[in-house]
């Protein structure tokens, strides 16, 4: 509170110096406001009978939301771990000095940043409109063949009917890891042009070839400025798994818990339970980006370590 | 922000009045079905009229909730704000009988009948059949009889009572889903392989998966299926009876039964004076009129 710095003593001191601290009157006032708005918002919670409490409680924690959670921890999981996989790929090929390879990656980045997640993944719920059968094997195999006068050459050798393997489950997780790979190449590029030129530079003039420098040298450089939009981006996804229901996808945190919620017609409490599950899986992302946070900065000098901070993590950008 | 100069704040009034004003003329404008006329309409019957609770009739209209996703009972028309259907014409005339018009609110279906509870809604109108699960959570006027049908892909051979194994679509939050998941345990409990169930957050997605292959079957209430199959230019047929034949009902709230005698009484004027049968004559939906309206009727 108290700003007054001591003054070089003089040798005349008459009188002693009436030291006043700077008065902050605003800071108390705000203060007591967001105190009584707090205690007003938990007095609601407390009071309002309409949130049911104990139909909440009776409910959030039975076998189909459990199921659901199971399966919003899943689909957030798979989706993330193939999105950032893909991402990398996209970063590295959007950086390659290859025009075919990167404008690849600057289209596959441009569409599926461009189409929102749920139009994705009701398209992805209805692919076998498009495809009866999805086959793998030599691409343009009967043109091939025609090409040799052989009509009903086939050089297909693994092949299933698209509606019994992309529905419900893995046609949402496809949905959604496709377009995070989007989301992750724009940030893994970000963080490889942070690392300083001078770096690849010199791993050359030491002989490394490309993909020792990119592993070696800069992806461990570069991952300090890519973990904490990454992290943000997975509770981001947490949130995303809300929207397969409309694959559908329907052993899911959301949809079970406005089925009770239509079911007993009691939906506002449901909402509420839905908010704190949510609330309770984001909080432990929150925990683990901590960590891995601390351990990427590593090596930094110590104040920069003090700056990561849990609260930090909040501001998603933050921690650098 | 903390010290705004007076003119300031005088022009943060007058802003925030004008923003109020601009609402309140698009609520005045947005009064949906056919008419959004302020006159009462006519053909009302003052004798019915007087049955509304003051707190409903004050307003001269009644916030209706529906799911427009269920044609031809409701669903929406091509300027994709306007509500129609036979559900939709027929309350039109029920609220105009008590002299009233309608604003019709689309919503999600499972979100109707908790709307009704909180009274963000004042009626619901969606194609709800009654049930005891229903009746013990609010009133029901009964208007209408409609079963369960399925559909399928033209030619496919589907049988809704061997459905073991089969993919089959159904809209969330209706009665079909308890019917689906019953037949999908009985299958289990036979020692077969279940019946997987794509549960779409709208009627008009569950039938488009059928069209699409995604699906083998889809059910849903008799009309839905019928129009489903009419619409879909032979690409979807019926398969097996109607069955579970039950009424529909408005949903009114608890406490508020005066307006669901009133409803009843002007539906039954409606029987009584022809227009109720023109109305669904004109849909092609007569088959499932009923002869008396009742208030949660029992049986």
């Amino acid at each position: 509170m108290s700003e007054t710095k001591p003054e070089p003593a003089r040798p005349q001191a008459a009188q002693a110096i009436e030291a006043v601290p700077v008065r902050h009157p605003w800071r108390w006032v705000s203060a007591a406001v967001v105190l009584v708005l707090a205690a007003m918002f938990v007095h609601m919670l407390v009071t309002n009978e309409r949130f049911q409490w104990s139909f909440i409680f009776d409910n959030i924690f039975t076998p189909p939301i459990l199921e659901g959670v199971w399966t919003t921890i899943r689909l957030t999981v798979l989706a993330m771990v193939l999105g950032i996989a893909l991402g990398i790929l996209l970063a590295v090929m959007r950086l390659s000095p290859n025009p075919l390879l990167s404008s690849a990656a600057w289209l596959y980045t441009w569409f599926f940043r461009a189409v929102p997640r749920v139009v994705l993944l009701a398209i992805f719920g209805n692919l076998g409109f498009l495809w009866g059968r999805l086959e793998f094997g030599l691409p343009f195999d009967r043109q091939i063949g025609q090409l040799f006068g052989i009509t009903d050459f086939d050089g297909r050798f693994f092949g299933f009917e698209t509606r019994d393997v992309i529905y419900g489950f893995l046609a949402g997780l496809l949905g959604l890891a496709l377009s995070e790979a989007a989301y992750m190449a724009e940030i893994v590029r970000a963080g490889i042009l942070s690392v300083d030129r001078g770096q690849t530079e010199a791993a050359a003039a030491l002989g490394l070839t490309r993909g020792q420098t990119l592993w070696r040298i800069v992806m461990p450089q570069a991952m300090r400025p890519i973990i904490p939009p990454t992290g943000n981006e997975t509770i981001a996804m947490l949130k995303d798994t809300a929207l397969v229901a409309y694959v559908p996808v329907t052993n899911e945190l959301w949809f079970q818990t406005q089925a009770i919620g239509a079911r007993t017609f009691k939906l506002f409490p449901m909402f509420v339970g839905a908010c704190l599950w949510y609330l309770a899986l984001t909080s432990l992302l929150m925990i683990g980006q901590y960590f891995i946070e601390r351990r990427f900065a590593r090596g930094r000098d110590s104040t920069s370590r003090a700056r990561v901070r849990l609260g930090a993590i909040g501001r998603g950008q933050g921690g650098a | 922000m903390l010290h705004p100069s007076p003119r300031r704040a005088a022009r943060l009034v007058s802003g925030l009045a004008a923003a109020l004003l601009l609402l309140g003329a698009c609520g005045d404008g947005d009064n949906g079905g056919d008419g959004g006329n302020d006159q009462p309409p006519a053909g009302a019957d003052s004798e019915l009229a007087a049955m509304v609770p003051d707190e409903f009739s004050a307003d001269g209209k009644l916030v209706v909730g529906v799911d427009t996703t269920y044609p031809p009972n409701e669903y929406l028309d091509t300027d994709g704000k306007t509500a129609v259907g036979w559900d939709v014409e027929l309350f039109d005339a029920v609220a105009a009988k008590l002299g009233l018009t309608v604003e019709w609110v689309p919503a999600p279906f499972g979100n109707i009948i908790p709307g009704v509870q909180s009274g963000e809604y004042e009626v619901g109108v969606s194609s709800f059949t009654i049930n005891a699960e229903r009746m013990a959570e609010v009133n029901m006027v009964s208007y209408f009889n409609a079963g369960t049908q399925w559909a399928a892909p033209a030619g496919s051979s589907v049988d809704p009572d061997n459905a073991c194994g089969l993919r089959v679509a159904v809209q969330r939050d209706t009665v079909q889903v308890e019917d689906i998941t019953a037949r999908s345990q009985a299958c289990v409990d036979a020692g077969k392989e279940e019946i997987t169930i794509q549960q779409y957050q709208s009627q008009e997605q569950a039938t488009a998966s059928v069209v699409t292959g995604q699906n083998d079957a889809m059910l849903a209430d008799s009309p839905i299926c019928a129009y489903a199959v009419q619409q879909s230019d032979g690409a979807l047929e019926l398969v097996g009876e109607i069955y579970d034949a039950a009424p529909y009902g408005y949903v009114v709230a608890k406490d508020a039964t005066e307006l669901a005698e009133a409803l009843s009484a002007a539906v039954q004027a409606l029987i009584d004076d022809g227009t109720y049968e023109s109305i669904l004559s004109e849909w092609g939906v007569q088959g499932g009129g009923i002869p008396t309206s009742a208030v949660n009727p029992t049986s």
